[in-house]
């Protein structure tokens, strides 16, 4: 029960160039007619793109050259509601056929509905390309975007009824938000990005990886990078799974494998980062069970062995298992109660017992008091002092699973290792 | 020697029987019926009633332990019972017999309350006494041991009093209350003194030595209500014996008895109102208008013998309760005990995998 939510967000890492280069959606610039070339096309995609995520305002232009399309207002607000959820857009067509322009615009978008779209259509005009015309269109919409802020929402899709609020909080560049956002991740479960391992092995281990998610219900990933960015590798590792998304279901349930390698015979460190279910199941004896298990083949340099190593024992802790303990104590328990119960039903074979009263002889009613005192002799107050509540574990109220607080705010099971 | 008196039916000369059904004396070879009151008479004696405390008459002292020789006159073979036997059969021809001076004089009972169940009663509720059980030794339910069943008059002597008694207790008052840092706990005790008497009837004590005395407490209450005067025509086709234990010896479990009842009535009944009542003396407990009768009540009587141990059951031959200790095979309570119980735990273990194996842990 995912809800697939549109999310245009900030993110510090650099990762967002690599999401970027594999994303190529073509919202931004529609050029049904070939008026445009496809790398002028892709070009200015990528231009408004960037505008969108920086300063939220999404820049639709249409360059079209139509006979049958008279209305392009109507045009623009088609294109709108086909090709974006943005609830701040601007678009913009041009039917170089009739030679008519029409626009739409929505939420912060309307700005442009006055002076400073006609600027805006002046520079188009002005230029003599196509291409360097819509170039400083969008230009001149960032300098309007930029002296306008809107607040970078989380572009909702909209609900009837629901109250569009478009000032909820998104994670900004540096400061923790009260209240994480969760994003859709993108990266895949396993992210080499210190090449620690062939294609192939990739390949293999990306197939463990995602069969062990959809049959446990819960993420497993390996990371790898060679730089930690100035953070420790903790840091690294729980930001890396709370910011890209990882983790199965409402909860994010899933675990993190992350290796640094710093590559210059510095020290590597192993770090593993649990959330939510992921943290109850792989708890900390588990996982410092796991980083052993992988030790060796750590320092030999046999990345692959210790990546698939790591996903044996995750799939070994999944196994669904009831401690064999609880058999000896059930058996235990059963035969004494077993006992007890045959043994009562043994005791119905003795009828015989002395009578030491004789309660059934008395006559009625004839229980006389003559005399009697209720002297009053002592009394003695006794207080027992209350126990208080001990200060609940910050990480956690059970020992064997301990866990802290990552710079998202959520909590998570992590252990390190250096080899 | 004490001669022995038989009932003779006068229609057709055999001997007659005390018939439960009628409640009659019949005959069993003419079908003849005939009351009680219409059968010879013993002499009769008044029964003198003793104050307890004045420890006025006595009754005989205990009995020599010697036996006794009989004839029976029916067939003249001798008939060696002992010195407590008071009618019996006779072992050569059959017939019920009544051994004339058991019951007379000083010995004769004050009341009887004659058989109301008869002796197929006695063996439906011994079966059914013994059905159900689950942890019987296999074989102890043997259909013989069920013909030997005996119709007994047992002897009781059956103490009546007004009992007087002071006593003290504790009692207790508690409240309890909190505050942010404490809970308070506030105990009041008070000297609780009781004085009064409570008055009881008929309470029986067994007079025989051959009887266990337990066993007979437990087929208690008889309803004594239903008693009649003596009359040997009753004894006519069980056994009787007549008492060997002295009233003396029998008095100290009345006053037992009767004191522990006078305790709980007065504990339950006359202190009130508190949380917590203990520590109770008895300081003084004394016996007044206290008189005894001796009576014969109605049991069925059945032994067997299992393991070297004998088993003794009895059955209120007035109210039907039935009583006696069945053997229990020890080592199938632990046998069947045991494995059930460590079946049900490993059933249970399996539970638990298939809920883990569900994914609900």
């Amino acid at each position: 029960m995912k809800k697939i939510i549109a999310i245009v967000i900030t993110l510090v890492l650099c990762l967002s160039c690599v999401v970027s280069a594999s994303a190529a959606t073509n919202t931004y610039i529609h050029n049904p007619d070939g008026i445009l070339t496809s790398s002028e096309a892709d070009e200015l995609s990528n231009y408004a793109r960037m505008i969108e995520r920086t300063y939220g305002y999404t820049f639709i232009f249409c360059l079209i050259e139509d006979s049958s399309v008279t209305d392009t207002t109507e045009y623009s607000e088609e294109a709108y509601y086909s090709y974006t959820d943005s609830k701040n857009c601007y678009v913009f067509t041009h039917n170089t056929e009739t030679g008519k322009c029409g626009t739409f615009s929505v939420g912060a978008g309307e700005i442009f509905d006055g002076a400073e779209g006609d600027t805006l259509f002046d520079v188009y005009n002005e230029n003599e390309s196509y291409f360097g015309g819509i170039e400083a269109f969008f230009a001149a919409g960032e300098m309007v975007a930029e002296k306008n802020p809107i607040s970078n929402a989380p572009q909702n899709i909209p609900t009837v009824g629901a109250t569009e609020d478009d000032t909820t909080e998104a994670p900004e560049e540096t400061e923790p938000t009260t209240e994480f956002q969760r994003v859709e991740r993108t990266l895949p479960l396993l992210v080499d990005n210190a090449d620690l391992i062939s294609a192939d092995e990739e390949t293999t281990l990306l197939a463990r990886l995602e069969a062990f998610t959809e049959k446990h219900e819960m993420e497993i990933a390996v990371v790898t990078v060679s730089d930690l960015e100035g953070k420790t590798v903790e840091e690294y590792g729980d930001d890396f799974y709370d910011y890209n998304g990882y983790g199965y279901g409402e909860d994010d349930d899933g675990l993190l494998l992350l290796i640094y390698e710093p590559g210059d015979g510095g020290e590597r460190e192993a770090y593993i980062s649990t959330h939510a279910d992921g943290a109850y199941e792989f708890y900390d004896a588990i996982r410092e069970d796991m980083m052993l298990s992988m030790r060796d083949s750590l320092v030999a340099g046999d990345y692959a062995a210790a990546f698939n190593i790591f996903v044996d024992k995750a799939e070994e802790t999944m196994k669904p298992n009831v401690s064999p303990i609880w058999l000896f104590v059930f058996v235990l328990v059963g035969a004494v109660v077993g006992l007890l119960i045959t043994t009562g039903m043994a005791s119905k074979n003795y009828s015989v017992h002395a009578h030491d009263d004789a309660n059934l002889y008395s006559r009625a009613g004839s229980l006389k008091l003559m005399n009697y005192y209720d002297n009053f002799m002592n009394t003695h107050t006794q207080k027992v002092p209350k126990a208080k509540d001990n200060d609940s574990d910050s990480g956690g109220s059970r020992t064997r699973s301990s866990t802290h607080t990552s710079s998202s705010g959520r909590s998570h099971g992590g252990t390190s290792m250096k080899f | 020697m004490s001669t022995l008196l038989e009932q003779k039916c006068p229609c057709c000369g055999g001997a007659v029987e005390f018939d439960v059904g009628v409640q009659k004396l019949k005959c069993p070879f003419c079908d003849t019926e005939f009351d009680i009151t219409a059968m010879p008479q013993e002499e009769t004696n008044t029964v003198e009633q003793v104050n307890w405390n004045s420890q006025g008459t006595q009754w005989g002292a205990g009995e020599t332990d010697g036996m006794s020789v009989y004839a029976c006159k029916s067939c003249g073979g001798e008939i060696v019972a002992d010195a407590a036997t008071g009618a019996t059969s006779c072992p050569y021809c059959g017939n019920q017999v009544v051994m004339k001076g058991q019951f007379s004089g000083a010995y004769r009972p004050d009341l009887i309350i004659p058989f109301k169940l008869d002796k197929k009663a006695a063996k439906e509720a011994f079966k059914k006494h013994l059905s159900g059980k689950k942890f019987t030794p296999k074989g102890f339910l043997d259909d013989n041991k069920l013909d030997e069943i005996k119709g007994i008059y047992v002897p009781y002597w059956l103490f009546s009093c007004d009992a007087y008694a002071q006593m003290t207790f504790f009692g207790e008052k508690k409240t309890t209350w909190s505050d942010s840092n404490y809970h308070y706990t506030k105990t009041d005790t008070y000297d609780v003194y009781r004085e009064g008497s409570v008055s009881f009837d008929n309470v029986p004590v067994d007079a025989s030595q051959k009887i266990d005395d337990k066993l007979m407490e437990s087929i208690e209450p008889f309803n004594i209500s239903q008693a009649v005067d003596f009359n040997t025509a009753y004894l006519a086709g069980y056994v009787a014996d007549k008492f060997d234990v002295d009233v003396n010896d029998c008095m100290g479990r009345a006053n037992q008895r009767i004191g522990q009842s006078v305790l709980d009535s007065f504990k339950h009944e006359t202190v009130k109102g508190y949380d917590d009542v203990g520590g109770e003396r008895v300081n003084a407990l004394n016996v007044t208008n206290g008189f005894y009768k001796y009576a014969l009540l109605p049991v069925w009587l059945v032994n067997t013998k299992w393991n070297g141990q004998t088993y003794t059951y009895a059955m209120n031959g007035q109210t039907g309760k039935f009583v006696g200790n069945i053997p229990t095979d020890e080592n199938k309570v632990k046998r069947i005990g045991g494995l059930c119980g460590a079946g049900a735990g490993l059933l249970l273990y399996g539970i638990a995998w298939l809920i883990e194996l569900l994914g609900w842990l």
